[in-house]
């Protein structure tokens, strides 16, 4: 294999693959990136064995072949180079000769044999969405996903479709989030997948502003396409618990909630809180939300905005992160809380298919 | 629930009858009954194993302990000396973890998650800290081993006396469901008799219900019942002991009816009420009066108010108005009793936890 290639393109490629290499790993050949070049085409490809990631660039191409490159190392060095072009030239023994100006080095490969084909799976449903669309969906809930929980299946995202609608849900088990879209593009059976909140991860990194993205899912396996980047990843087997059953059936308050306002003063009052037992206690009365947090090291702290809220006073506490990230991942002016009381399940809605649903917080 | 918790529940067995049979040994293997003697108005503080064989049990009135045994040796408690082996328990508890949360002088949860000897098995810490209680005090003890606070607790009481009882995560389903609710922590019984008008008279049978229909029937406690009848219990072992209330009360030698009387105890009664505020450095807002009627029905009542009370010439003003709102006097009276609660936040807030969504 030899070749040049232009070294913002690669390090641009690099940089899409090579987040998911981890330090320590089993198997060796794994910590390095498969390079494939062939018809004017250079190949990327990495894998954790959960997930494989594959992208290409343009390449002026001498001599096809394959091989791999240690992840780390050439991905120091190609962010390092300074000159337009990289040249790589392999040679039987997997030792490649990089050359980027007046910077040589040579890098020991390990066969391209050893690298894990990808899977076959076949899919049995696809999606299609607008990359900064889907990149919104995961961008609205993921936050909600939690790898501490002892149930497997809450460690994804699902991904549900039902009568052209695409539902996204996120749950720790105690907040729940949820958006539902129409997909650009819809084909296949329909139901529940859970896909990894790594490989979702991934896939968000990868998204840009144009172009769409088609999820193949299948049983066990899926894989996103854009035009430029290729995810395989394995899928979260089991049955999502039913998360329409949190979901309260009615409401006997519901205030409007302006974002930016409600943001900047539950960051203030914040400060007053300790890593420990940090809670937010928020009292509705006429035409106000106070909000106030107390901690036993720091202090106290409170603040109020004016909400359009009638009737008896109303407290209600929650854990001060789960009630910012609904309103730190929205677009919209303002969300909706709709409550019955101070120790249920409350839900937020921003109006745009996004809901949100938050246990409070309890005394003893 | 990042991870699984491993608390062991320590529990003395027969603790005050034990320590007596201990230090007199012709006491052993005879019913030893602690507390108020026979002729008097006090209440069994604890039985002896050999007492409990006759239906004698502790609270019970110590007359009614004498009728079913009247053969018992009655002997009035030694509280130094039981506190002594309190404190001689508790650091062998040290040895393993700070993290002790004593619940009297003769029980106590430890979360040995993280302890002292790195050791991975709570089994055999709960074993070596039974044995280490024999060997140092000649006493035995029980312990429950579990994942939470509730089903430690519950353990404990399974292999009682000087026995063990492990219930791990996979196990806590089938244990929880065949658990008398009677035996359910925080469910007393009035909840219990009103669990029984629903046909709930285990965790299985709690369990069927949704925790809206929970928190219909009991109020808020429904979400705690809910959450115990799933082996969810978060409340973490608090070294300090947060008190709720500080309260003293006093049965009296014989029932009265004379309001000048019950005045001269209800000061005596503030004042020491005062005394125990000043020591906790507390100052809480609400005194509750209690009264226990000659026919044993007890009210309270109580007044909260917004300046923090700390001393005896705060309460007695109060009591006047919360007397007048008993039947003191006009009924006789055999026990009354002051408490101050309402601490200020600090002590909440270690006590807020989050729970989780109704899955």
């Amino acid at each position: 294999m030899k070749l040049t290639v232009k070294k913002d393109k690669l390090q641009k490629a690099l940089g899409k693959v090579c987040n998911i290499i981890g330090s320590k790993s089993t198997l060796p050949v794994l910590a390095n990136v498969l390079f494939e070049a062939k018809g004017g085409i250079l190949t990327l490809t990495t894998t954790d064995l959960e997930l494989r990631i594959t992208t290409s660039v343009e390449a002026d191409i001498e001599r096809e072949g394959i091989t791999t490159i240690p992840a780390k190392r050439i991905n120091s060095l190609v962010s390092k180079f300074i000159d337009e072009n990289v040249t790589l030239d392999c040679n039987e023994k997997h030792h490649t000769d990089i050359v980027c100006g007046t910077a040589k080095f040579k890098l020991l490969g390990l066969p391209s044999d050893d690298f894990p084909p990808p899977v076959e799976f076949s899919p049995i449903k696809q999606i299609k969405f607008k990359e900064v669309d889907f990149n919104r969906i995961l961008d609205q809930i993921s936050y909600a996903v939690s790898l501490d929980d002892s149930r497997k299946v809450l460690h994804g995202i699902l991904c549900s479709v039902n009568e052209n609608t695409f539902t996204a849900v996120a749950t720790d088990g105690k907040r729940l989030a949820l958006v539902e879209r129409a997909p650009e593009e819809f084909s296949g059976q329909e139901g529940d997948t859970i896909i990894p909140l790594k490989s979702a991860n991934e896939l968000k990194r990868v998204l840009e502003k144009d172009g769409e993205v088609l999820l193949e899912l299948g049983e066990k396996q899926a894989r996103f396409r854009t035009s430029r980047v290729d995810i395989f990843t394995k899928l979260i087997e089991g049955n999502y618990p039913n998360y329409r059953q949190v979901i309260p059936a009615g409401f006997t308050k519901q205030v409007e909630i302006p974002v930016a306002d409600f943001v900047s003063k539950l960051e203030l009052v914040s400060i007053a809180l300790s890593d420990n037992s940090a809670f937010i206690k928020m009292s509705f009365e006429n035409g106000k939300l106070n909000l106030m947090a107390t901690s036993v090291s720091v202090g106290e702290g409170a603040d109020y905005i004016n909400v359009d809220y009638e009737g008896e006073k109303m407290d209600i506490s929650f854990n001060p992160v789960f009630l910012a990230d609904p309103f730190r991942h929205t677009d919209a002016d303002k969300i909706i809380m709709k409550m019955n009381d101070g120790f249920s399940p409350v839900a937020m809605e921003s109006g745009d298919g996004f809901l949100y649903v938050i246990m409070p917080m309890r005394n003893r | 629930m990042n991870s699984i918790r491993k608390i062991i529940h320590i529990d003395m067995d027969a603790f005050f009858a034990s320590v007596e049979q201990r230090d007199q040994p012709e006491y052993r293997g005879r019913p030893v009954i602690v507390g108020g003697s026979p002729d008097s108005r006090g209440v069994v503080c604890t039985a002896s194993y050999e007492a409990r064989r006759f239906g004698v049990h502790s609270a019970m009135s110590s007359a009614q302990a004498y009728r079913l045994c009247p053969q018992g040796i009655f002997l009035p408690p030694r509280f130094q000396a039981y506190k002594q082996v309190s404190m001689q328990i508790r650091e062998i508890f040290f040895e393993y973890t700070d993290l002790v949360e004593p619940l009297s002088l003769d029980e106590a949860y430890l979360d040995v998650t993280r302890n002292r000897q790195g050791m991975p098995s709570a089994t055999i810490i709960a074993q070596e800290i039974r044995r280490k209680i024999r060997e140092e005090t000649g006493l035995t003890s029980s312990a429950g081993v579990s994942f939470n606070k509730f089903l430690a607790k519950v353990a404990s009481d399974v292999n009682k006396p000087d026995g063990i009882k492990v219930v791990p995560p996979e196990e806590a389903e089938a244990f929880i469901a065949a658990l008398p609710i009677e035996n359910f922590y925080g469910v007393g019984k009035v909840t219990a008799r009103k669990m029984r008008q629903f046909g709930i008279r285990t965790g299985a049978d709690l369990k069927r219900f949704r925790p809206e229909d929970l928190i219909a029937i009991f109020g808020k406690n429904g979400w705690f019942y809910y959450e115990i009848a799933h082996g969810i219990d978060r409340r973490k072992v608090c070294p300090v002991w947060n008190r709720k209330s500080i309260g003293k009360e006093v049965t009296l030698e014989h029932d009265i009816d004379d309001i000048d009387d019950i005045n001269t105890i209800l000061h005596d009664l503030a004042a020491e009420v005062a005394k125990e505020l000043q020591r906790h450095r507390l100052q809480g807002k609400t005194v509750t009066l209690k009264v226990k009627y000659a026919d044993f029905q007890s009210i309270t009542r109580s007044k909260t108010q917004a300046e923090d009370i700390a001393a005896a010439a705060q309460i007695v003003p109060l009591l006047p108005e919360l007397l007048a709102k008993t039947e003191a006097g006009s009924r006789k009276v055999r026990l009354l009793g002051i408490t101050v609660s309402s601490f200020p936040a600090p002590i909440a807030a270690e006590m807020v936890y989050q729970p989780e969504l109704p899955f």
